[in-house]
């Protein structure tokens, strides 16, 4: 049966239904039902996967457009079977954090979300290159509605920019795909361009082309900053699914194009990588600890945790890709975690000012002891998720350029330093309240919305062999692709 | 019982018992100095009977007084409030 | 492996039912996890066991040797000595915090493999800073935080050297380091030396160990110290190094304690006082100062333990910790006077206590290698740590200017807890053969001659004499002393100010790029796009192109208007200049 179109287009569906709902809490409960449903037929899929080999698996194919080669395909492989679980994942996820919190047109956001959602995981699964640049244009068009209408203040201009930056980007990764469609003998499949031998001159200007559309995606220092404002302005769903998601769009670009399609290139521009990949770990860094707004200190730590997550790729070798694509899975659950925390706190006090609050501790016990977990886990404390991606992509990074990564260890230092930060201000001290709020600590809901993420924290953190194992197979084969015949250490 | 002995050396009543006490017990141990055997002696100063007697005086001393130097003359003591 | 149970599985899971179990039946259950930990560690054997992989690294979870077991032996006696002073806290948090904390002391002196041993250390900061920020209070928690910044710090100290080191030597087995030392080394030496104190890492100690709870600090000054002295032990004994170090230590504590004015803070400066022995005794290296280091560990964690005891209760019965504003109390607390004066006799080493039958040992180990000024200096500390703990604090304290404070006895467990802790002063110091035979390797070493005793004696009371004579000059004043934490307590003012200042203002100018530059840049593309557009094709084409080069005139004065538009126009010249070349390249 065609799983992956089954999980690619069921939240679409359900965008569909919803469009004849009336009632608000039919709207939502069906919008939940649909996204569970999908995160059970990604469930289905994990437990079916075959991780000892580097193919792409439950694969379909159909003929779109002969005339112009382009065919509707879709498959998964080692790499991109985590992000359609977690994709799948969140979306119910992000229901649930949207049910207060969103009170008006309901039913819009709702298809926002589900439209969303489905173009998403087309982007993971496509296996057809135009294919894929239809689903990761698409995708743009939903997220600006999110922003634009259900976000704070300031959402235009958010809204606008997060758009235009985007885009920008898109338009130099179309004439790059037109040119590797006409280099890599007049075909859109992206396995076998994978496989192609390109001359290095293209390469290299094809490299720089994706970069561009990649690096604002990442997103990279200095092309980063429409994502503090896009995360401020956008409502807490469309925060947790642009950070847990959106952003790793990027970095799945470098693993799915950059790298296989334009080996040498990647090879010949990965120091430079490896620079940009520590600037952002140490700016991001930084910029997180000057921030008094909740959101924007998440955005930044997440731009300097998706600088792991480059230098991960870009080291080349076994260690750091498979830590930059564990990172990749435990940012989605760690960050997007963080970004629902900061939705909660919202929802009560409708302040994002660190300074406002204090003394949550006392106030609201679970929701105070929760954040203490994702926070550790954000500074990737031994037995969490981000202590395992990291140690991999240090290890990696050090065989790589330990110049480069011991810069890249102080970015951690500056992790501890922010998150600690946050927590004592929010969290210990006497208790404080912006005006006459009141704080109320979390209800089942949000609890059931939370466990699976701190459940994923320690599962990855203690045993994460079964993650490992799943993107272990084409990774090396990714490998061999890079570095030729016998590398796949 | 044990308060007694507390007491012994808290109360003011008991100061020059206390001082007798205490010089009658530095003169023994400086008496036994001399008598003890010292074959292991590993340095030359250990052979001297008292050594270790003067050593403790002039170290109490010593460190009193270049502690409280440190202190005042070198800028180490500061106002409680300093790094508020 | 059920002749295997590892004693930290037993602190860690059983702290969690902690907060679960009601009043009286948790007071029974705190006790008995500790004495259970206590015969497990005592019917230990000596193996590897645990050898397992982890992300393809071969990793060993509990090595037992004779190190191990002593180090083991001492923590689970003081675990139990410390949860029965503890027993009155009603907060679970605190004994949670305690028992991880204990635990994961326990699997770092097990740990056969670097990863390991870093799980575990990073847990014992984390477990520890709890302790700090559960005092509450502004000081408290910035303490706390300070404290966890630098043991953070200091762990990513440690795993880069781990890192390194796994892959200079393809093993991360835990274990001495061979000949000389390369960058992977001295970045294991520095974190380790950072946690045993060694200043000028030692600032984290004397700033933390004073806010912390009562009850934590016992806790606190037992384990981070004496774990860093047995990876010390385990990983660099003989290394010149820390002969230097360790003596300086020992004077550097003296000094700043005659300085001191809380008396806690004074007492964790005679920590580093102490560990510097043991420090010194690892760097020299051979069997009877490696001895001497962990037997004067094993002694220390016990005295210390009283005298924090001591000086808890004296803060918890009174609510002062400012020798300043502390005396007289010896009135109204004879036994914990008695007690603590045990403790101070023990870490002076009075014959017949435990300090007299472990510091020496170091000492003899230092005269036997003919090292002069070694011994010299460490007798010198001797003196200054009885000046202090013996003589200044118990003084001002209990005795000198009676303040009249109301004061009482504390309660029973605290006073249960300190009388074992100096019932085993005063064991060990008696009959000293027990603890010889744990420790790692033969003793030959006779504490009790004629000579050591008239030495000691000596040295003591002619400083009592000293003190005597110039007591004025010891007062007590209201001061703090600054010590190295002033780099990072200074430091991170300037460095947050970078942050906030320069570094914002830059980025918000970047950010704002968009709008003073990239946005004009779009409109003009976007209106060369449409301008091909119209040229290009057609018709019906023609009509709307019109239509919206009259919105392109609009275009300027919605500058900051409707943006749909701006995204129309954008996706007509996309959709155009797709269609172009579809066209053309049929």
């Amino acid at each position: 049966m065609a799983l992956l179109s089954l999980i690619v287009f069921t939240p679409a569906v359900g965008a569909l239904v919803l469009a004849f709902i009336r009632n608000e809490q039919t709207v939502r409960w069906t919008a939940l039902g649909f996204t569970a449903l999908d995160f059970v037929l990604a469930v289905m899929m994990l437990a079916g996967f075959d991780a000892t080999t580097h193919a792409m698996q439950f694969t379909e194919a159909r003929p779109w457009v002969p005339a112009l080669g382009i065919t509707y395909a879709l498959g998964v492989d080692g790499i991109s079977v985590l992000f359609v679980f977690l994709t799948a994942l969140l979306g119910w996820i992000c229901v649930l954090a949207s049910w207060t919190a969103i009170e008006s047109k309901v039913k819009e956001f709702m298809i926002s979300l589900l439209v969303m959602q489905s173009l998403m995981l087309g982007v993971f699964c496509a296996l057809d290159l135009f294919l894929f640049y239809v689903f990761w244009e698409a995708m743009l068009i939903p997220m600006y509605i999110i922003i634009g209408v259900w976000g704070g203040e300031g959402r235009v201009y958010a809204a606008f920019k997060f758009f235009l930056y985007t885009l920008a980007g898109s338009l130099l990764f179309l004439v790059g795909v037109i040119v590797l469609y006409l280099q890599g003998g007049q075909t859109f499949d992206i396995i076998a361009l994978s496989n192609q031998d390109i001359p290095f001159s293209v390469q290299s200007w094809l490299f720089l082309a994706f970069l561009v559309a990649f690096a604002v995606k990442v997103p990279m220092v200095p092309v980063h900053t429409w994502l503090p404002d896009a995360h401020v302005q956008a409502p807490t769903a469309g925060s947790i699914i642009l950070a847990a998601v959106l952003l790793k769009m990027g970095a799945y670009g470098f693993l799915r194009f950059s790298l296989p399609m334009l080996p040498e290139a990647s090879v010949y521009y990965s120091t430079a990588m490896l620079m940009l990949s520590a600037l952002a770990i140490v700016y991001g860094g930084l910029l997180a600890l000057a921030q008094d707004d909740l959101k924007k200190l998440v955005a930044y730590s997440s731009i300097s945790h998706m600088g792991f997550v480059t230098l991960g790729i870009f080291t080349l070798n076994l260690r750091g890709l498979e830590g930059g694509i564990l990172q990749m899975f435990n940012h989605g659950v760690t960050t997007g975690a963080l970004f629902l925390f900061v939705g909660l706190i919202y929802e009560r006090t409708h302040t994002r000012s660190i300074g406002a609050y204090g003394g949550l501790m006392k106030l609201a016990p679970v929701y105070t002891s929760f954040l203490a977990l994702f926070a550790l886990s954000s500074m990737a404390l031994p037995g969490t998720n981000s202590f395992v991606g990291e140690l991999l992509v240090l290890s990696g990074g050090f065989a790589a350029n330990p110049a480069i990564t011991a810069i890249a260890v102080l970015g951690a230092l500056l992790g501890a330093a922010y998150l600690l930060g946050m927590y004592r201000k929010v969290a210990l001290g006497p208790v404080r309240l912006p005006g006459g709020a009141k704080v109320r600590d979390v209800n089942a809901r949000e609890l059931i919305a939370i466990l699976p993420l701190a459940v994923l924290v320690f599962w990855v953190g203690l045993y994460p062999k079964p993650f490992l194992g799943i993107i272990d197979a084409s990774v090396k084969h990714l490998l061999v692709r890079v570095h030729g015949e016998g590398s796949g250490q | 019982m044990i308060k007694r002995v507390v007491d012994f050396f808290g109360d003011q009543a008991f100061a020059v018992r206390r001082r007798q006490l205490f010089y009658v017990s530095l003169a023994i141990i400086v008496i036994a100095d001399f008598l003890v055997s010292r074959e292991h002696a590993e340095y030359l100063w250990d052979r001297i009977p008292g050594w270790s007697a003067l050593y403790g005086f002039g170290s109490c001393v010593l460190l009193i007084f270049v502690s409280k130097f440190l202190g005042h003359k070198c800028g180490l003591m500061r106002r409680e409030d300093y790094y508020d | 492996m059920t002749d295997f149970v590892h004693p930290a599985a037993l602190f860690i899971l059983g702290a969690v039912p902690i907060p679960f179990l009601p009043g009286k039946i948790r007071k029974a259950y705190l006790v008995v996890i500790p004495a259970l930990a206590l015969l497990a560690v005592l019917s230990i054997q000596p193996g590897n066991y645990g050898a397992m992989r982890f992300i393809g690294q071969e990793i060993l979870i509990a090595r037992v040797d004779r190190l191990s077991i002593v180090f083991a032996t001492v923590f689970t006696i003081m675990a139990l000595i410390g949860t029965v002073y503890a027993l009155h806290v009603t907060r679970a948090g605190e004994h949670v915090a305690a028992f991880v904390y204990v635990g994961s002391a326990l699997g770092v002196v097990f740990a056969g493999d670097y990863l390991t041993l870093y799980v575990f250390w990073e847990a014992m900061a984390v477990a520890s800073a709890y302790l700090v920020f559960a005092q509450g209070g502004g000081p408290a928690i910035r303490a706390g935080f300070r404290y966890l910044m630098v043991h953070i710090t200091g762990g990513v100290v440690l795993l880069g050297g781990i890192v390194l080191q796994g892959f200079g030597t393809g093993s991360l087995l835990f274990g001495p380091f061979e000949g000389q030392m390369g960058p992977a080394a001295l970045l294991i030496l520095a974190s380790f030396m950072l946690n045993a104190a060694v200043p000028p890492l030692n600032a984290w100690l004397t700033d933390a160990y004073p806010e912390a709870t009562v009850t934590g600090a016992v806790f606190m000054s037992a384990f981070t110290t004496k774990t860093a002295v047995y990876v010390l032990a385990r990983a660099f004994p003989g290394t010149e190094l820390l002969v230097w170090f360790g003596t300086a230590m020992a004077l550097y504590g003296v000094v700043y304690a005659v300085l001191e004015n809380d008396c806690r803070r004074l007492l964790a400066y005679h920590i580093v006082s102490q560990v510097g022995y043991m420090v010194a005794g690892i760097g020299i290296g051979t069997e009877m100062a490696v001895n001497g280091a962990a037997s004067h560990a094993f002694a220390h964690i016990l005295y210390k333990g009283l005298l924090f005891m001591g000086a808890g209760a004296v803060i918890y019965v009174t609510g002062r910790r400012k020798l300043t504003e502390l005396g007289g109390l010896y009135k109204s607390m004879p036994i914990t006077v008695a007690l603590y004066m045990i403790g101070a006799f023990a870490i002076s080493a009075f014959p017949f206590f435990s300090g007299f039958v472990t510091k020496s040992m170091v000492i003899a180990a230092a005269g036997q290698e003919h090292r002069a000024l070694v011994v010299l200096a460490l007798t010198m500390a001797s003196s200054g740590t009885f000046l202090h703990t013996g003589l200044k604090l118990p003084y001002y304290m209990f005795f000198g200017t009676d303040r009249g404070l109301p004061a009482h006895e504390p309660p029973r467990n605290m006073l249960i807890a300190m009388a074992m802790a100096a019932v085993l002063c005063i064991a060990i110091g008696v009959y000293p053969q027990p603890l010889y035979a744990l420790l790692p390797y033969p003793v030959d070493f006779e504490p009790y001659t004629g000579v050591h005793i008239t030495e000691s004696l000596g040295l003591l009371m002619f400083t009592a004499l000293g003190f005597v004579l110039f007591l004025r000059a010891l007062d007590p004043e209201a001061t703090i002393s600054i010590d190295t934490d002033w780099f990072y307590r200074m430091g991170a003012r300037r460095f947050m100010w970078f942050a906030e200042k320069p570094l914002a203002y830059w980025e918000q100018a970047v950010s704002s790029v968009s709008e003073t530059i990239a946005l004009p840049l779009m409109h003009g593309l976007a209106r060369v796009g449409l301008r091909i557009d119209v040229n290009g094709v057609d018709g019906i084409v023609n009509g709307v192109a019109r239509s919206i080069l009259r919105g392109g005139g609009a275009l300027r004065r919605l500058q900051t208007g409707v943006v749909n538009h701006y995204a129309l126009a954008m996706i007509a010249g996309l959709i155009g200049a797709t269609a172009v070349f579809a066209v053309v390249w049929q």
